[in-house]
Parts: C-alpha cells; sequence; structure tokens
C-alpha cells in the first residue's frame, strides 16, 4: 500500500481529515492544537481525555487544547451529553478554517482519534 | 447464601440478556449504528468521507462494533459463558452500596419541617434530641427512593438501562426488563424512610405468672414489645418543576455544575446535585472503552486492503448504504473474532457504557427536577405511646440567590381510637414554615447552610402514655401513681416552636453534621417553656453506587 500524500496545515488547521487512510484517520503537524466540540442536540462537552496516555487537563469544557507530537498518537476522549438518545455535536479544530473532523454522538460517548504526526 | 447467589444468577442472567440482544439484528438496524449511517445520508460532499470513515473504524463507532461483535460471538455457546463469568467477576468485584434524617414528629430528630427532597440510593442519618417530644431520643434512619434501588441494579447490570426504553438491537417500542428514563423518572418521585430507636429501652420484655406457684419457684410467660422500629415513612411527589434541558440557561447550569471542581459544589443540607458519578462513571468508560479497542488485535495489511475496498465502496452514490455496511460488519467480525479476551473487553465496555448514560440521565433530572408539592405518610410508633399515623403535605420552593422556603400542612391521628373518655382519633395538626440559606464553603467548617423554622402544633387531644406496672417508661418517673393505672395523659394545649440550624459539610465528603438550638413555649407532656439542641450525622450514599 502507498504512503497516502496528505496535506497538513492547511486553512491554517493542525489537523487534516484523511478518510481514505486505514492506518491514520488524521495528519498533522506536531504543535499545540486547540479541538472544540460544538452543540447540534443540545448540549455537549469532553468530560474527560487522553492524549498519547496522559489526561488532558481542565475538564469537563467545550475545548481541550495539547501538544502533538510526532507518529502515531492516540487521542481518546468521553463526551457528556444533556440528553443521552438524541445528543449530537460536532469535533472541530479551533483554527481559522475551522475544519469539521468528526460527530461526538451521545450513544456513542467513547471515541478514539487515531494522529500521526 | 446458596440461594442469594441464586437469585443474583437469575437477575444476571436477564440483565445480561437484555445487554447482549436477545435476538440477531442486521448491523445496519442496530441503534448504535444507525445513526451515522443516516448522518452519511444527509451530509453534504465536504463531510461525507469523514463520516464515512467514522462510520467505518471501530475505535470511532466503537458502540456500534461492540455491538456488532456482541451479538456475532453470543450466538457461540462457549462466548456466552465466558460472558456470564465475566459478569459475576465484575459484579464481586463492585458490591458497594450509598446513605439524612427522620421526618418531624417521629422523635430524636433535628428536622421541625420535612422537605420533598430525599436522598437517591440511600441516607443513613443519626440525631440525638427532642423537638415537640418530651424526651430526647437517640434515632437512626435509612432512606432513599425507590429510583436509588433501580439504578444500583441497572449499574451492576442485574436490569438493562436503556434510556429509549429499547434494548440494543430490539426492534420493540418498549422492551421488559428494560429500565427506561420515563421509568427511571416515575421511580424517582417515590421515596421512603425506616427510623430505628437505638436507646436500650427499645425492647421491653414483660413476665406475668402463667400456672400455680411451686415452692419458690413461679412458672411465668414472657411477652416482648419491641419498638426498634420506631418510624415509618413513604413520600410521593405530586407536583414538581421541570427545566426545559434544551435551552441556554440549563445548558449553562449544566456545564457550570459540571465543570464545580469538587471543592466547591453545592453542599447544602438538601444534599444537591453534583457531577461525582458522572465523572466517576466517566472514568470507568474511559478504561474498559480502552481496554476494548486495544484488545481488537489486526493484521495491518489483511485490515487495511478491507478498509480501503470498503470506503470506496461507500464513496460510491449507488447502492444501499445499509446492504454496503453488512457487508463490511461481515468482514470485520471475521477479521476479530478470535481476538483473544473480546468478549470479556466488550461485556465490560458495553456494561460501563450503560452505567454512564444512566449517570448522565440521573445528573439533567438531578438539576432540571424540583419536587414542589410532595405527600408523605409517616407511621410513628414510639415506646410508651399508641401508633399514630400523619399526613402531611410539602411545598418546597427555591427563591433565588440560594435561598429556598419550605413549607408543611399535617394531621396526625391515632391508628385505634384511644381508649380515654371524650377523646377522637385526630390527635393533632400541624403547620411548619423554614427558610433556608445555602452560605456556599466556609473556611475550616466547608459547605455550609443555615435555616431558620417555625412550626405550630394544635392539639386535640392530650398526648397519652401507655403504663405497664413496674416497668418505667425511658425518661420518665411516676410518682403517686395508682398501681392499675394502664394510661396516661397530660394537659392539652398548643405549641410554638422556633429553631436555629445549621448544616455543615466538611470537605468534598457526603458527611453532614446538622446541630440546631430550639425554643418552644410546652411540649407534648410538659406545659412550660423549654430551649433545646439537637445533633445528628448523616452520611449520603451516592458517591459509592457511582463507583
Amino acid at each position: 500500500m502507498s504512503e497516502p500524500i496528505v496535506p497538513v496545515g492547511v486553512g491554517g488547521c493542525k489537523i487534516t481529515p484523511t478518510p481514505g487512510d486505514p492506518a491514520c484517520p488524521f495528519h498533522a503537524v506536531p504543535g499545540p492544537v486547540t479541538l472544540e466540540v460544538t452543540d447540534v442536540v443540545p448540549t455537549v462537552m469532553f468530560l474527560t481525555a487522553e492524549y498519547d496516555g496522559k489526561p488532558i487537563p481542565g475538564l469537563p469544557s467545550k475545548q481541550i487544547t495539547f501538544t502533538i507530537v510526532a507518529g502515531q498518537k492516540n487521542l481518546d476522549v468521553v463526551y457528556v451529553f444533556t440528553n443521552t438518545v438524541t445528543g449530537q455535536g460536532e469535533l472541530h479544530e479551533v483554527c481559522p478554517a475551522h475544519s469539521f473532523l468528526g460527530d461526538a454522538l451521545a450513544g456513542n460517548p467513547a471515541v478514539r482519534y487515531v494522529i500521526c504526526a | 447464601m446458596r440461594n442469594q447467589f441464586m437469585t443474583l444468577a437469575v437477575f444476571g442472567i436477564v440483565g445480561l440478556q437484555s445487554m447482549a440482544i436477545a435476538q440477531s439484528q442486521p448491523a445496519a438496524d442496530l441503534d448504535a449504528c444507525k445513526k451515522l449511517l443516516d448522518l452519511i445520508r444527509t451530509s453534504d460532499t465536504d463531510r461525507r468521507p469523514t463520516r464515512i470513515s467514522e462510520t467505518l473504524r471501530y475505535e470511532q463507532n466503537a458502540t456500534c462494533y461492540a455491538e456488532v461483535l456482541l451479538q456475532s460471538l453470543a450466538s457461540d455457546g462457549e462466548a456466552q459463558r465466558r460472558a456470564f463469568l465475566k459478569f459475576f467477576k465484575d459484579l464481586e468485584a463492585r458490591r458497594t452500596d450509598k446513605q439524612a434524617g427522620s421526618s418531624s414528629g417521629t422523635g430524636g430528630t433535628t428536622n421541625l419541617v420535612s422537605k420533598g427532597v430525599t436522598a437517591r440510593a440511600i441516607s443513613v442519618a443519626a440525631e440525638y434530641g427532642a423537638l415537640t417530644e418530651s424526651v430526647n431520643k437517640g434515632i437512626v434512619t435509612v432512606s432513599g427512593s425507590l429510583e436509588g434501588f433501580a439504578a444500583a441494579l441497572a449499574r451492576q447490570s442485574l436490569i438493562a438501562y436503556c434510556p429509549s426504553g429499547k434494548a440494543p438491537g430490539s426492534t420493540a417500542t418498549q422492551q421488559l426488563g428494560c429500565l427506561s428514563r420515563g421509568g427511571l423518572n416515575f421511580l424517582r418521585r417515590v421515596s421512603y424512610g425506616i427510623s430505628f430507636d437505638t436507646g436500650t429501652n427499645a425492647e421491653n420484655v414483660t413476665a406475668m405468672p402463667s400456672g400455680t406457684q411451686t415452692g419458690t419457684a413461679q412458672p411465668v410467660t414472657f411477652t416482648a414489645n419491641r419498638h426498634q422500629i420506631s418510624a415509618w415513612t413513604g413520600r410521593y411527589i405530586i407536583l414538581n418543576t421541570r427545566d426545559d434541558v434544551t435551552s441556554n440557561a440549563f445548558g449553562k447550569k449544566w456545564m457550570t455544575l459540571l465543570q464545580a471542581s469538587a471543592d466547591t459544589k453545592d453542599n447544602s443540607g438538601n444534599q444537591g446535585p453534583n457531577a461525582d458519578a458522572v465523572k466517576a462513571a466517566g472514568a470507568q468508560l474511559l478504561k474498559s472503552f480502552q481496554a476494548f479497542v486495544n484488545s481488537i488485535k489486526l493484521d495491518p495489511k489483511t485490515y487495511g486492503d478491507a478498509y480501503t475496498i470498503a470506503f470506496e465502496e461507500f464513496q460510491r452514490p449507488e447502492g444501499d448504504l445499509n446492504e454496503k455496511f453488512n457487508k463490511w460488519a461481515d468482514q470485520f467480525i471475521k477479521l476479530v473474532q478470535n481476538t483473544p479476551g473480546l468478549v470479556d473487553a466488550i461485556v465490560s465496555f458495553l456494561h460501563d457504557r450503560q452505567a454512564y448514560l444512566l449517570a448522565e440521565d440521573e445528573l439533567v433530572s438531578a438539576i432540571a427536577e424540583k419536587p414542589v408539592l410532595t405527600f408523605e405518610y409517616n407511621n410513628n410508633r414510639p415506646v410508651g405511646q399508641d401508633p399514630t399515623s400523619t399526613f402531611r403535605v410539602i411545598f418546597d420552593r427555591g427563591l433565588g440567590n440560594k435561598w429556598s422556603l419550605t413549607a408543611n400542612g399535617a394531621f396526625t391521628i391515632f391508628d385505634t381510637r384511644p381508649k380515654v373518655a371524650n377523646v377522637g382519633r385526630l390527635r393533632d395538626a400541624q403547620f411548619g414554615a423554614q427558610a433556608q440559606k445555602d452560605l456556599g464553603t466556609l473556611p475550616v467548617f466547608g459547605a455550609a447552610a443555615v435555616s431558620a423554622t417555625y412550626y405550630f402544633q394544635y392539639q386535640n387531644s392530650p398526648a397519652i402514655l401507655n403504663v405497664t406496672p413496674g416497668m418505667p417508661l425511658p425518661g420518665v418517673t411516676f410518682t403517686g401513681l395508682p398501681a392499675t393505672a394502664t394510661q396516661v395523659f397530660a394537659e392539652k394545649g398548643n405549641l410554638h416552636i422556633g429553631q436555629l440550624r445549621l448544616v455543615l459539610g466538611p470537605g468534598t465528603s457526603s458527611v453532614r453534621f446538622p446541630i440546631a438550638v430550639s425554643y418552644s413555649n410546652r411540649t407534648e407532656l410538659i406545659a412550660k417553656p423549654t430551649w433545646r439542641a439537637q445533633i445528628g450525622v448523616s452520611y449520603d450514599f451516592d458517591s459509592l453506587f457511582a463507583r
């Protein structure tokens, strides 16, 4: 399998979704990054999260900030919702393009994002 | 012990079956998988690839794949057996149980008025003092709501929790043996309390001659007069208010509570809602989620090729999306089905996800719902007095700026008509009102709340004491009482009581210390003004249930 060519840092953002890459759904450039979860069906927040096995401080919150390091690393997140049936949010990077990274669904509160940098 | 184990085993099977999808469903029909497939269908072209990706990846769509895998693996008898053993291992490891005071008028209480809010699971309170009575008592009260029982069973997977009312994979609109959010809300309205008299005179044994004396020996018959259970209480919330949980105002309140650190949470006397249970359940979910995802070991080449084909297939507009997903799910099952420890990891993950959803719903209800009008029935069985029943209506209302108002109206009847001339069954009527101010967190003392209460009791009947010759009543001494007297009663009169009460909750603990001082114009027996002090300790066991 050939290595996919991945544009990183598009639109002033550090993380780029690479949905066709089986091993790495997100490519990124190393450095600090802030992600936020926006409300679709109110209300959703990050309850707890770990990046590269280390807890991300300052939670619960609508945003998480961590530093992307080189290599393939996991961002594990647990979302918390006001509605456990219809609750829904969207994960975006806080950057000029406000890139869409995925959905947060109440029925699936625990999610792993594999990020390669 | 064996019977206990068997009972647990039966409930365990029911709970596990509900959790583990009774009948095989196509993967795309499972609720956990449907939502993302629907989002792909309605997605714009920019977001569609990302949504396809999150649908196909087990680590981003873990609940869906856990249910797909469990459905497939549960058809294997060995997998079922291992899942069941894992369930019992978890159950044994998690067996912990949660825990405020007796209602007004039960003796041995610091509460002049009853409140509509009780502990959700179980609270235990030990209190010493008296308010309307003439003798101080030590009373231990266990109280809680039916919701607490049901939630505890759901947390241990003894029953399934399905917020929508449907078990995973079920197409039925409601599932038997499955605790729904509506069912939980109803059970929250019903609560109970049992008060135990811890005094040494709570149980008396009386000996009466039962035959002819032979020499110095006298045959007797012993009869016991037990009053360890001094009162029991049942409550039903008739009317409550519920905030609009979709409003921005509610969202802000919810976020503020979640973000509040443990040492700044509301620790007033009512033990208001806090997010500890959600945080604990979320931490546990993260662990079991990681264990589940990490347990899946895939050959990168085989998985990569299969993923690429599936991704390209999903990208094509033609064809049925559900069929494509079912095909991909079958492939995924084949790739991972022989993974060692997979069933254990799935069962733990789905169990912890269920407990997390329950904790999320309980927090929202605790913030959004507040009782306004509650009916309370209290059966009081004090030592040396005829049992009485009190029917009480409780009004609770927050006034803003940390003030709250509670008012009670009640009447008490004797359970049977007293054998005293001109005394009917109506014993008394009562009214009480309390204003409480939450003081927030104080240095050294921790969280604190202060309240001022006025209580009025109209006595229709005098207080009647049952006496047994030679058997003194605890705390009461009779002088010159005729040997044949079996009942005594005092001069009746109306009671006016005022009380100042402080509740302290040190640190981040669930312990509360109510301390009160009261002044009354008289007590039920003594027609003289008196000052009293009451003290207690209570423990709320909710935090233990959350683990």
